[in-house]
Protein backbone atom coordinates (compact mmCIF):
# COMPACT_ATOMS: atom_id res chain seq x y z
CA UNK A 1 0.00 0.00 0.00
CA UNK A 2 1.51 3.36 -1.04
CA UNK A 3 2.32 5.21 2.08
CA UNK A 4 2.42 8.69 0.73
CA UNK A 5 2.29 10.97 4.37
CA UNK A 6 3.44 14.15 4.77
CA UNK A 7 6.43 14.71 6.44
CA UNK A 8 5.91 13.96 10.41
CA UNK A 9 3.58 12.04 10.66
CA UNK A 10 2.04 8.49 9.06
CA UNK A 11 -1.30 8.23 7.33
CA UNK A 12 -2.23 5.96 10.60
CA UNK A 13 -1.47 8.58 12.71
CA UNK A 14 -3.39 11.76 11.14
CA UNK A 15 -6.58 9.40 11.06
CA UNK A 16 -6.21 8.96 14.78
CA UNK A 17 -5.85 12.16 15.66
CA UNK A 18 -8.56 13.58 13.34
CA UNK A 19 -11.01 10.91 15.02
CA UNK A 20 -10.54 12.24 18.39
CA UNK A 21 -11.44 15.55 17.52
CA UNK A 22 -15.08 14.34 17.62
CA UNK A 23 -15.27 13.66 21.50
CA UNK A 24 -15.50 17.20 22.85
CA UNK A 25 -14.32 18.06 26.48
CA UNK A 26 -16.72 16.47 29.15
CA UNK A 27 -18.20 13.89 26.82
CA UNK A 28 -19.18 10.57 27.87
CA UNK A 29 -17.65 7.49 25.21
CA UNK A 30 -17.81 4.38 25.04
CA UNK A 31 -14.65 2.86 23.83
CA UNK A 32 -13.92 -0.17 21.68
CA UNK A 33 -11.16 -2.50 20.60
CA UNK A 34 -8.36 -0.93 18.59
CA UNK A 35 -7.65 2.23 17.25
CA UNK A 36 -10.64 3.60 19.04
CA UNK A 37 -8.64 3.13 22.26
CA UNK A 38 -5.93 5.06 20.98
CA UNK A 39 -7.87 7.93 20.14
CA UNK A 40 -10.10 8.62 23.37
CA UNK A 41 -6.92 8.57 25.14
CA UNK A 42 -5.08 11.17 22.82
CA UNK A 43 -8.80 13.47 23.31
CA UNK A 44 -8.31 13.06 27.04
CA UNK A 45 -4.84 14.33 26.45
CA UNK A 46 -5.07 17.10 24.33
CA UNK A 47 -8.65 19.16 23.79
CA UNK A 48 -11.19 17.20 25.90
CA UNK A 49 -9.31 16.46 29.10
CA UNK A 50 -12.92 15.96 31.28
CA UNK A 51 -14.25 13.61 29.17
CA UNK A 52 -15.13 10.36 30.44
CA UNK A 53 -13.88 6.91 28.68
CA UNK A 54 -15.67 4.18 29.65
CA UNK A 55 -15.02 0.60 28.54
CA UNK A 56 -17.47 -2.17 28.66
CA UNK A 57 -16.38 -4.36 30.50
CA UNK A 58 -17.31 -2.43 34.01
CA UNK A 59 -14.22 0.34 33.26
CA UNK A 60 -15.17 4.05 33.83
CA UNK A 61 -13.55 7.45 34.04
CA UNK A 62 -10.20 5.45 33.03
CA UNK A 63 -6.95 7.78 32.64
CA UNK A 64 -4.29 5.32 31.78
CA UNK A 65 -0.18 7.31 31.39
CA UNK A 66 0.08 5.12 28.18
CA UNK A 67 -1.33 3.02 25.90
CA UNK A 68 -1.92 -0.65 26.68
CA UNK A 69 -4.51 -3.22 25.51
CA UNK A 70 -8.02 -3.05 26.53
CA UNK A 71 -8.45 -6.00 29.20
CA UNK A 72 -5.21 -4.69 30.80
CA UNK A 73 -5.49 -4.44 34.58
CA UNK A 74 -3.54 -0.70 34.47
CA UNK A 75 -7.12 0.33 33.05
CA UNK A 76 -8.45 -0.17 35.96
CA UNK A 77 -6.25 0.80 38.26
CA UNK A 78 -6.48 4.32 37.26
CA UNK A 79 -10.79 4.41 36.82
CA UNK A 80 -13.12 6.50 39.19
CA UNK A 81 -16.12 3.99 38.82
CA UNK A 82 -15.74 -0.04 38.01
CA UNK A 83 -19.04 -1.90 37.50
CA UNK A 84 -20.14 -5.13 35.29
CA UNK A 85 -20.67 -5.81 31.96
CA UNK A 86 -25.01 -5.43 32.45
CA UNK A 87 -24.29 -2.21 33.71
CA UNK A 88 -21.71 -0.63 31.28
CA UNK A 89 -23.98 -2.33 28.52
CA UNK A 90 -27.37 -1.04 29.46
CA UNK A 91 -27.45 2.19 31.65
CA UNK A 92 -24.08 3.68 31.11
CA UNK A 93 -24.53 3.27 27.64
CA UNK A 94 -27.90 4.52 26.98
CA UNK A 95 -26.65 8.02 28.89
CA UNK A 96 -22.83 7.81 26.98
CA UNK A 97 -22.52 10.54 24.33
CA UNK A 98 -20.92 8.67 22.07
CA UNK A 99 -19.04 5.35 20.82
CA UNK A 100 -16.08 4.70 18.79
CA UNK A 101 -15.50 1.30 17.41
CA UNK A 102 -13.16 -0.60 15.10
CA UNK A 103 -14.09 -2.32 11.93
CA UNK A 104 -12.99 -4.90 9.99
CA UNK A 105 -15.30 -4.42 7.12
CA UNK A 106 -17.58 -1.05 7.12
CA UNK A 107 -20.36 -0.88 3.84
CA UNK A 108 -22.12 1.34 1.71
CA UNK A 109 -24.91 2.03 4.63
CA UNK A 110 -22.24 1.80 7.50
CA UNK A 111 -23.13 -1.61 8.47
CA UNK A 112 -20.09 -3.43 10.12
CA UNK A 113 -18.40 -6.61 10.57
CA UNK A 114 -16.11 -8.20 12.29
CA UNK A 115 -17.05 -11.65 12.88
CA UNK A 116 -16.32 -13.63 8.98
CA UNK A 117 -14.93 -13.13 5.99
CA UNK A 118 -17.00 -15.15 2.87
CA UNK A 119 -20.03 -17.44 3.72
CA UNK A 120 -20.97 -17.52 7.46
CA UNK A 121 -21.11 -20.94 8.01
CA UNK A 122 -17.89 -21.66 6.07
CA UNK A 123 -15.75 -18.69 6.61
CA UNK A 124 -12.76 -18.17 4.93
CA UNK A 125 -11.70 -15.89 7.77
CA UNK A 126 -12.95 -16.36 11.38
CA UNK A 127 -11.88 -12.58 12.80
CA UNK A 128 -13.53 -11.78 16.48
CA UNK A 129 -17.56 -11.57 16.45
CA UNK A 130 -19.04 -9.03 18.28
CA UNK A 131 -17.86 -8.88 21.60
CA UNK A 132 -20.19 -5.89 22.66
CA UNK A 133 -20.29 -4.15 19.17
CA UNK A 134 -23.54 -5.01 18.59
CA UNK A 135 -25.05 -4.13 21.73
CA UNK A 136 -23.05 -0.62 21.65
CA UNK A 137 -23.72 0.25 17.56
CA UNK A 138 -27.81 -0.55 18.57
CA UNK A 139 -27.81 1.41 21.37
CA UNK A 140 -25.19 4.19 21.70
CA UNK A 141 -26.83 7.72 20.58
CA UNK A 142 -23.77 7.84 18.00
CA UNK A 143 -20.99 6.45 17.25
CA UNK A 144 -17.75 7.03 15.18
CA UNK A 145 -15.92 3.72 12.85
CA UNK A 146 -12.12 4.64 12.67
CA UNK A 147 -10.51 1.39 10.12
CA UNK A 148 -7.24 1.33 9.79
CA UNK A 149 -5.77 0.52 6.41
CA UNK A 150 -8.58 0.99 4.21
CA UNK A 151 -8.53 -1.43 1.08
CA UNK A 152 -11.49 -2.21 -1.13
CA UNK A 153 -12.37 -5.83 0.46
CA UNK A 154 -12.85 -3.75 4.04
CA UNK A 155 -15.43 -1.52 2.38
CA UNK A 156 -17.50 -3.50 0.08
CA UNK A 157 -20.82 -2.89 -1.16
CA UNK A 158 -22.34 -5.35 1.08
CA UNK A 159 -20.67 -6.51 4.59
CA UNK A 160 -20.28 -10.41 4.28
CA UNK A 161 -22.37 -10.50 8.09
CA UNK A 162 -23.92 -7.74 9.20
CA UNK A 163 -22.39 -8.21 12.42
CA UNK A 164 -23.47 -4.29 13.65
CA UNK A 165 -26.59 -2.73 11.43
CA UNK A 166 -25.81 1.12 10.39
CA UNK A 167 -28.42 2.03 8.07
CA UNK A 168 -28.99 -1.81 6.55
CA UNK A 169 -29.71 -1.30 3.10
CA UNK A 170 -30.30 2.76 2.47
CA UNK A 171 -32.42 3.98 4.80
CA UNK A 172 -32.18 5.52 8.22
CA UNK A 173 -35.97 5.12 8.93
CA UNK A 174 -34.85 1.25 9.09
CA UNK A 175 -33.22 1.53 12.57
CA UNK A 176 -36.63 3.75 14.20
CA UNK A 177 -38.88 0.73 12.64
CA UNK A 178 -36.84 -2.10 14.17
CA UNK A 179 -36.98 -0.14 17.37
CA UNK A 180 -32.76 0.12 17.93
CA UNK A 181 -32.75 3.17 20.18
CA UNK A 182 -29.35 4.51 18.47
CA UNK A 183 -29.00 6.79 15.84
CA UNK A 184 -26.10 5.25 13.90
CA UNK A 185 -23.02 5.76 12.70
CA UNK A 186 -21.93 9.36 12.32
CA UNK A 187 -18.70 9.26 10.35
CA UNK A 188 -16.08 7.00 9.11
CA UNK A 189 -12.47 7.93 10.00
CA UNK A 190 -9.71 5.79 7.90
CA UNK A 191 -6.30 6.66 6.82
CA UNK A 192 -8.04 7.53 3.32
CA UNK A 193 -10.66 10.05 4.30
CA UNK A 194 -13.36 10.74 6.15
CA UNK A 195 -16.94 9.93 5.38
CA UNK A 196 -20.35 10.83 6.55
CA UNK A 197 -23.84 9.48 5.62
CA UNK A 198 -26.55 10.82 3.73
CA UNK A 199 -29.47 12.41 5.76
CA UNK A 200 -32.44 10.05 4.51
CA UNK A 201 -30.37 7.03 2.79
CA UNK A 202 -27.93 6.61 5.22
CA UNK A 203 -25.62 6.27 2.35
CA UNK A 204 -21.74 6.76 2.96
CA UNK A 205 -19.82 9.75 0.95
CA UNK A 206 -16.72 11.16 1.09
CA UNK A 207 -16.38 14.07 2.96
CA UNK A 208 -12.75 14.89 3.79
CA UNK A 209 -9.07 13.54 2.26
CA UNK A 210 -6.46 12.20 4.83
CA UNK A 211 -3.59 14.45 3.84
CA UNK A 212 -1.54 12.85 1.09
CA UNK A 213 -4.85 11.57 0.17
CA UNK A 214 -6.97 11.15 -3.35
CA UNK A 215 -10.14 11.14 -4.65
CA UNK A 216 -9.42 8.93 -6.81
CA UNK A 217 -7.65 6.84 -3.99
CA UNK A 218 -10.50 6.69 -2.52
CA UNK A 219 -12.80 5.41 -4.83
CA UNK A 220 -10.07 2.87 -5.85
CA UNK A 221 -10.22 1.86 -2.54
CA UNK A 222 -14.36 1.41 -1.75
CA UNK A 223 -16.66 -1.14 -3.26
CA UNK A 224 -19.43 0.75 -4.50
CA UNK A 225 -19.61 3.99 -6.83
CA UNK A 226 -18.55 6.40 -3.97
CA UNK A 227 -20.10 9.83 -3.58
CA UNK A 228 -18.05 12.75 -3.22
CA UNK A 229 -19.05 16.29 -1.21
CA UNK A 230 -19.25 19.14 -2.98
CA UNK A 231 -15.46 20.85 -1.69
CA UNK A 232 -14.48 17.60 -0.08
CA UNK A 233 -10.60 18.69 0.35
CA UNK A 234 -7.81 17.66 2.30
CA UNK A 235 -8.25 17.91 6.25
CA UNK A 236 -6.27 19.92 8.21
CA UNK A 237 -3.20 17.81 9.04
CA UNK A 238 -2.12 17.34 12.57
CA UNK A 239 0.61 19.83 13.87
CA UNK A 240 4.31 18.15 15.27
CA UNK A 241 2.81 19.05 18.31
CA UNK A 242 0.12 16.90 18.33
CA UNK A 243 1.85 14.08 16.31
CA UNK A 244 4.14 13.85 19.08
CA UNK A 245 1.81 13.84 22.02
CA UNK A 246 0.07 11.23 20.17
CA UNK A 247 3.36 9.04 19.83
CA UNK A 248 4.30 9.94 23.58
CA UNK A 249 1.07 8.08 24.86
CA UNK A 250 2.03 4.94 23.01
CA UNK A 251 5.40 4.59 23.64
CA UNK A 252 5.40 0.88 23.41
CA UNK A 253 3.86 0.68 20.08
CA UNK A 254 1.09 -1.45 21.16
CA UNK A 255 -1.40 0.41 18.46
CA UNK A 256 1.19 2.51 16.12
CA UNK A 257 2.96 -0.45 15.61
CA UNK B 1 -18.75 -1.45 68.38
CA UNK B 2 -20.03 -4.81 67.65
CA UNK B 3 -16.76 -6.95 67.06
CA UNK B 4 -17.86 -10.19 65.42
CA UNK B 5 -17.89 -13.64 67.10
CA UNK B 6 -14.80 -15.01 66.13
CA UNK B 7 -15.12 -18.47 64.06
CA UNK B 8 -12.23 -19.94 64.60
CA UNK B 9 -12.49 -19.75 68.23
CA UNK B 10 -16.13 -20.24 68.59
CA UNK B 11 -16.97 -24.29 67.75
CA UNK B 12 -17.95 -25.06 64.46
CA UNK B 13 -20.99 -26.80 62.91
CA UNK B 14 -21.26 -30.01 62.64
CA UNK B 15 -22.04 -29.80 58.89
CA UNK B 16 -18.79 -27.82 58.32
CA UNK B 17 -16.86 -29.04 55.46
CA UNK B 18 -14.08 -26.95 53.74
CA UNK B 19 -14.30 -26.46 50.11
CA UNK B 20 -10.81 -26.20 49.26
CA UNK B 21 -9.22 -28.84 46.86
CA UNK B 22 -6.77 -29.17 44.63
CA UNK B 23 -7.62 -28.20 41.27
CA UNK B 24 -7.10 -31.76 39.89
CA UNK B 25 -9.95 -32.80 42.37
CA UNK B 26 -12.56 -29.98 41.30
CA UNK B 27 -11.79 -30.26 37.78
CA UNK B 28 -12.26 -34.47 38.43
CA UNK B 29 -15.80 -33.65 40.90
CA UNK B 30 -17.08 -30.64 38.68
CA UNK B 31 -16.20 -30.77 34.93
CA UNK B 32 -17.94 -34.25 33.36
CA UNK B 33 -17.64 -35.09 29.83
CA UNK B 34 -20.44 -33.55 28.17
CA UNK B 35 -21.05 -30.98 30.86
CA UNK B 36 -21.34 -27.10 29.91
CA UNK B 37 -18.91 -24.98 31.44
CA UNK B 38 -18.67 -21.72 32.07
CA UNK B 39 -15.47 -19.01 31.97
CA UNK B 40 -15.98 -15.67 33.74
CA UNK B 41 -13.38 -14.06 31.99
CA UNK B 42 -14.60 -10.86 30.33
CA UNK B 43 -12.53 -8.43 33.02
CA UNK B 44 -9.38 -10.55 33.02
CA UNK B 45 -10.41 -13.34 35.74
CA UNK B 46 -9.91 -16.08 33.89
CA UNK B 47 -8.73 -19.34 35.32
CA UNK B 48 -6.24 -20.50 32.85
CA UNK B 49 -5.33 -23.14 35.80
CA UNK B 50 -8.73 -25.52 35.29
CA UNK B 51 -8.24 -24.76 31.34
CA UNK B 52 -5.11 -26.54 31.65
CA UNK B 53 -6.75 -29.19 34.26
CA UNK B 54 -9.14 -29.79 32.01
CA UNK B 55 -7.01 -30.82 28.88
CA UNK B 56 -4.64 -32.42 31.46
CA UNK B 57 -7.84 -34.74 32.54
CA UNK B 58 -8.81 -34.76 28.56
CA UNK B 59 -12.19 -33.88 28.90
CA UNK B 60 -14.50 -34.23 25.87
CA UNK B 61 -17.78 -32.85 23.83
CA UNK B 62 -17.62 -30.12 26.31
CA UNK B 63 -20.27 -27.26 25.62
CA UNK B 64 -18.67 -23.73 26.02
CA UNK B 65 -20.19 -20.55 27.58
CA UNK B 66 -18.93 -16.69 28.06
CA UNK B 67 -20.00 -13.25 27.63
CA UNK B 68 -16.46 -11.27 26.83
CA UNK B 69 -12.63 -12.28 26.19
CA UNK B 70 -13.16 -15.93 27.49
CA UNK B 71 -11.66 -16.62 23.57
CA UNK B 72 -7.96 -17.51 25.17
CA UNK B 73 -9.92 -20.65 27.70
CA UNK B 74 -12.04 -21.47 24.65
CA UNK B 75 -9.19 -21.71 22.54
CA UNK B 76 -6.85 -23.63 24.21
CA UNK B 77 -10.08 -26.02 24.85
CA UNK B 78 -11.07 -25.96 21.17
CA UNK B 79 -6.70 -26.66 20.73
CA UNK B 80 -7.32 -29.76 22.98
CA UNK B 81 -10.28 -30.95 21.45
CA UNK B 82 -12.30 -30.62 24.44
CA UNK B 83 -15.09 -28.34 23.12
CA UNK B 84 -17.20 -29.50 20.30
CA UNK B 85 -19.83 -26.28 20.69
CA UNK B 86 -19.13 -22.83 21.66
CA UNK B 87 -22.01 -20.15 22.67
CA UNK B 88 -19.97 -16.47 23.07
CA UNK B 89 -19.70 -13.34 21.49
CA UNK B 90 -16.24 -12.88 20.92
CA UNK B 91 -13.25 -14.77 19.74
CA UNK B 92 -9.94 -13.31 18.80
CA UNK B 93 -7.59 -12.97 15.75
CA UNK B 94 -4.60 -14.87 17.20
CA UNK B 95 -7.13 -17.55 18.55
CA UNK B 96 -5.62 -19.96 15.70
CA UNK B 97 -7.21 -23.00 17.02
CA UNK B 98 -10.93 -22.01 17.13
CA UNK B 99 -10.14 -19.84 13.55
CA UNK B 100 -8.74 -23.65 12.07
CA UNK B 101 -11.61 -25.40 13.30
CA UNK B 102 -14.28 -23.04 11.60
CA UNK B 103 -12.52 -21.74 8.89
CA UNK B 104 -13.84 -23.24 5.43
CA UNK B 105 -9.59 -24.96 4.77
CA UNK B 106 -9.43 -25.61 8.36
CA UNK B 107 -7.27 -28.67 9.05
CA UNK B 108 -9.11 -29.62 12.20
CA UNK B 109 -12.77 -29.30 9.80
CA UNK B 110 -10.82 -32.07 7.31
CA UNK B 111 -9.75 -34.04 10.22
CA UNK B 112 -13.06 -34.87 11.80
CA UNK B 113 -12.85 -32.35 14.92
CA UNK B 114 -16.48 -31.00 14.52
CA UNK B 115 -16.92 -27.42 16.55
CA UNK B 116 -19.30 -25.21 16.57
CA UNK B 117 -19.78 -21.82 17.55
CA UNK B 118 -22.96 -19.91 17.99
CA UNK B 119 -22.45 -15.99 18.01
CA UNK B 120 -24.17 -13.89 20.48
CA UNK B 121 -22.98 -10.19 21.51
CA UNK B 122 -21.19 -9.50 25.00
CA UNK B 123 -24.22 -7.95 26.62
CA UNK B 124 -26.96 -10.84 25.39
CA UNK B 125 -24.42 -13.97 26.81
CA UNK B 126 -24.69 -11.39 30.19
CA UNK B 127 -28.22 -11.11 30.15
CA UNK B 128 -28.51 -14.80 29.21
CA UNK B 129 -26.96 -15.71 32.23
CA UNK B 130 -28.53 -13.35 34.63
CA UNK B 131 -31.86 -15.06 33.31
CA UNK B 132 -31.02 -18.29 34.55
CA UNK B 133 -29.53 -16.74 37.85
CA UNK B 134 -32.85 -15.01 38.14
CA UNK B 135 -34.85 -18.38 36.96
CA UNK B 136 -36.70 -16.59 34.45
CA UNK B 137 -37.85 -18.43 31.08
CA UNK B 138 -36.46 -15.76 28.64
CA UNK B 139 -34.64 -12.00 28.56
CA UNK B 140 -35.73 -9.09 26.15
CA UNK B 141 -32.88 -6.79 24.75
CA UNK B 142 -32.96 -4.13 22.64
CA UNK B 143 -29.39 -5.02 21.23
CA UNK B 144 -28.95 -7.41 18.44
CA UNK B 145 -32.19 -6.11 16.36
CA UNK B 146 -31.77 -6.62 12.49
CA UNK B 147 -28.14 -8.00 12.73
CA UNK B 148 -27.04 -11.23 11.41
CA UNK B 149 -26.62 -12.32 15.18
CA UNK B 150 -30.49 -12.49 15.05
CA UNK B 151 -31.07 -13.84 11.31
CA UNK B 152 -28.21 -16.74 11.20
CA UNK B 153 -27.99 -19.62 13.65
CA UNK B 154 -25.74 -22.40 13.70
CA UNK B 155 -26.76 -25.21 16.07
CA UNK B 156 -29.33 -23.85 18.48
CA UNK B 157 -31.58 -23.02 15.37
CA UNK B 158 -34.58 -21.80 16.62
CA UNK B 159 -33.58 -21.90 20.54
CA UNK B 160 -31.11 -18.89 19.27
CA UNK B 161 -33.14 -16.20 20.58
CA UNK B 162 -37.03 -15.04 19.14
CA UNK B 163 -38.80 -11.63 18.73
CA UNK B 164 -41.58 -10.49 20.93
CA UNK B 165 -44.11 -7.99 21.03
CA UNK B 166 -44.33 -6.33 24.61
CA UNK B 167 -47.91 -6.84 25.90
CA UNK B 168 -47.81 -3.91 27.40
CA UNK B 169 -48.90 -0.58 26.41
CA UNK B 170 -45.51 0.25 24.13
CA UNK B 171 -46.29 -2.44 21.96
CA UNK B 172 -42.72 -2.51 20.43
CA UNK B 173 -41.05 -5.50 19.26
CA UNK B 174 -37.46 -6.77 20.76
CA UNK B 175 -35.48 -9.69 20.47
CA UNK B 176 -35.79 -12.29 23.28
CA UNK B 177 -33.17 -14.38 24.95
CA UNK B 178 -33.21 -17.90 26.30
CA UNK B 179 -31.05 -18.06 29.51
CA UNK B 180 -27.82 -20.16 29.62
CA UNK B 181 -27.62 -22.38 32.67
CA UNK B 182 -23.67 -23.89 32.54
CA UNK B 183 -23.62 -26.94 34.61
CA UNK B 184 -20.55 -25.40 35.71
CA UNK B 185 -18.81 -22.05 35.99
CA UNK B 186 -15.40 -21.44 37.01
CA UNK B 187 -13.53 -17.94 37.72
CA UNK B 188 -10.12 -17.34 39.09
CA UNK B 189 -10.54 -14.76 41.90
CA UNK B 190 -8.17 -12.93 44.63
CA UNK B 191 -8.75 -14.33 47.62
CA UNK B 192 -11.41 -16.79 49.38
CA UNK B 193 -12.07 -18.68 52.35
CA UNK B 194 -12.83 -22.25 53.24
CA UNK B 195 -16.50 -21.55 53.25
CA UNK B 196 -16.42 -20.29 49.72
CA UNK B 197 -16.79 -16.60 50.40
CA UNK B 198 -15.10 -15.09 47.11
CA UNK B 199 -13.17 -11.72 47.72
CA UNK B 200 -12.50 -10.19 44.42
CA UNK B 201 -11.64 -7.02 42.80
CA UNK B 202 -11.90 -4.93 39.53
CA UNK B 203 -14.17 -4.45 36.78
CA UNK B 204 -16.95 -7.24 37.00
CA UNK B 205 -17.67 -7.86 33.23
CA UNK B 206 -20.40 -10.90 33.46
CA UNK B 207 -18.28 -12.62 36.28
CA UNK B 208 -21.08 -12.25 38.67
CA UNK B 209 -23.94 -13.51 36.07
CA UNK B 210 -22.15 -16.30 34.81
CA UNK B 211 -21.46 -17.89 38.41
CA UNK B 212 -24.44 -17.22 39.53
CA UNK B 213 -26.70 -18.98 36.62
CA UNK B 214 -24.57 -22.16 37.10
CA UNK B 215 -25.41 -25.19 38.65
CA UNK B 216 -21.96 -25.56 40.25
CA UNK B 217 -19.29 -22.73 40.79
CA UNK B 218 -15.66 -23.52 41.41
CA UNK B 219 -13.19 -20.83 41.87
CA UNK B 220 -9.23 -20.53 41.99
CA UNK B 221 -7.95 -18.21 43.87
CA UNK B 222 -3.97 -16.27 44.59
CA UNK B 223 -4.55 -17.00 48.47
CA UNK B 224 -6.99 -19.16 50.75
CA UNK B 225 -7.43 -17.17 53.58
CA UNK B 226 -9.38 -17.07 57.02
CA UNK B 227 -12.97 -15.89 57.85
CA UNK B 228 -11.46 -13.33 59.41
CA UNK B 229 -10.29 -11.63 56.34
CA UNK B 230 -13.47 -11.65 54.83
CA UNK B 231 -15.60 -10.49 57.58
CA UNK B 232 -13.06 -7.29 57.76
CA UNK B 233 -12.91 -7.21 53.71
CA UNK B 234 -16.38 -7.62 52.90
CA UNK B 235 -16.93 -4.66 51.22
CA UNK B 236 -14.71 -6.98 48.66
CA UNK B 237 -16.94 -9.80 48.72
CA UNK B 238 -18.05 -11.08 45.12
CA UNK B 239 -20.01 -14.39 46.11
CA UNK B 240 -21.55 -15.46 49.38
CA UNK B 241 -19.55 -18.92 50.50
CA UNK B 242 -23.10 -21.12 50.28
CA UNK B 243 -22.81 -20.35 46.44
CA UNK B 244 -19.53 -21.94 45.72
CA UNK B 245 -18.80 -25.51 45.38
CA UNK B 246 -14.98 -26.14 45.48
CA UNK B 247 -11.88 -23.14 46.51
CA UNK B 248 -8.69 -24.02 45.05
CA UNK B 249 -5.68 -22.08 45.54
CA UNK B 250 -3.38 -21.54 42.42
CA UNK B 251 -1.45 -18.63 42.36
CA UNK B 252 -0.99 -16.83 39.51
CA UNK B 253 -3.73 -18.93 38.16
CA UNK B 254 -4.42 -16.55 35.29
CA UNK B 255 -1.34 -16.62 33.88
CA UNK B 256 -0.56 -15.30 31.01
CA UNK B 257 -3.37 -13.21 31.73
CA UNK B 258 -3.38 -10.44 34.41
CA UNK B 259 -5.25 -9.98 37.39
CA UNK B 260 -6.44 -6.77 39.14
CA UNK B 261 -3.99 -5.23 41.60
CA UNK B 262 -1.54 -8.57 41.16
CA UNK B 263 -0.15 -9.14 38.06
CA UNK B 264 -0.28 -7.85 34.75
CA UNK B 265 -0.94 -9.87 31.44
CA UNK B 266 2.38 -11.49 30.14
CA UNK B 267 2.92 -10.69 26.78
CA UNK B 268 5.80 -12.46 25.69
CA UNK B 269 4.29 -15.90 26.95
CA UNK B 270 1.17 -14.69 24.93
CA UNK B 271 2.75 -14.58 21.80
CA UNK B 272 4.47 -17.57 21.99
CA UNK B 273 1.25 -19.28 22.07
CA UNK B 274 -0.15 -17.59 19.23
CA UNK B 275 2.72 -18.33 17.30
CA UNK B 276 2.80 -22.51 18.28
CA UNK B 277 -0.35 -22.66 17.72
CA UNK B 278 -0.95 -21.83 14.15
CA UNK B 279 -0.40 -25.20 13.56
CA UNK B 280 -2.12 -28.13 15.16
CA UNK B 281 1.43 -29.88 15.63
CA UNK B 282 2.42 -26.65 17.18
CA UNK B 283 -0.16 -26.93 19.22
CA UNK B 284 -0.08 -30.50 20.58
CA UNK B 285 3.91 -29.08 21.03
CA UNK B 286 2.82 -26.27 23.38
CA UNK B 287 0.28 -28.03 25.33
CA UNK B 288 3.06 -31.08 26.14
CA UNK B 289 5.41 -28.79 27.37
CA UNK B 290 3.46 -26.67 29.20
CA UNK B 291 0.39 -28.31 30.35
CA UNK B 292 0.81 -31.84 30.67
CA UNK B 293 4.61 -32.22 31.08
CA UNK B 294 4.57 -29.88 34.16
CA UNK B 295 3.91 -32.26 37.29
CA UNK B 296 2.57 -29.30 39.46
CA UNK B 297 1.08 -25.68 39.42
CA UNK B 298 4.53 -25.27 41.19
CA UNK B 299 6.71 -26.99 38.32
CA UNK B 300 4.50 -24.41 35.84
CA UNK B 301 5.33 -21.37 37.35
CA UNK B 302 9.09 -22.13 37.59
CA UNK B 303 8.98 -23.25 34.49
CA UNK B 304 7.30 -19.86 33.18
CA UNK B 305 10.17 -18.42 36.06
CA UNK B 306 10.05 -16.85 39.47
CA UNK B 307 11.81 -13.59 37.68
CA UNK B 308 9.65 -13.15 35.05
CA UNK B 309 6.55 -13.97 37.35
CA UNK B 310 8.14 -11.16 39.54
CA UNK B 311 8.31 -8.59 36.63
CA UNK B 312 4.75 -8.12 35.73
CA UNK B 313 3.54 -8.59 39.39
CA UNK B 314 1.91 -5.62 40.49
CA UNK B 315 1.28 -6.33 44.29
CA UNK B 316 -0.55 -3.89 45.24
CA UNK B 317 -3.74 -6.09 46.50
CA UNK B 318 -1.84 -9.00 47.14
CA UNK B 319 -0.34 -7.40 50.23
CA UNK B 320 -3.59 -7.30 51.64
CA UNK B 321 -3.24 -10.88 52.95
Amino acid sequence: MPEAAAPGHSRREAAVIYASKFIKDGDVVLVGQGLPVLAALFAKNHHARDCVIMHEYGVVDLDPPRAVELAHPLLAETATYLCDMLDALTSLLSRADCAFLGAAQVDRYGNVNTTTIGDYFRPKVRISGSGGANDIGSIVRKSVIIMDGQERAKFPERVDYNMTPGYFRGSRSDRDRLGLPGKGPEAVVTDVGVYRFAPKTGEMYLSGLQPGATVEEAREKTGWRLKVAKGAAGVKPPTAEETNLLRSLDPRKVYLR
Amino acid sequence: MISPRPREAAKRSEIFRSKVVSVGEAVSTFVKNGNSVAFASSAGRMSIAVAYEIIRQRRKNLMFASAGTGAPCLDLLVGARAVTRAEVSFTMVSCYNIRRAIELNGEARQKGYSFQLEDYSNLAMTLRFAAAAMDIPFIPTRSLRGSDIERLRTFKGKEKLALMKSPFKDRSTVVVLPPCRPDVAVMHAHFADAEGNVVAYGPAGSDGWALKAANHRVVTVEKVVPNEFVRKNKDATFLPGFMVDAVCEAPYGAHPYGLFGFYDLDEQFQREYALQSKTQEGFDAWARKWVLDPKSRDDYLEMVGRDRLKGISTGRLSALA
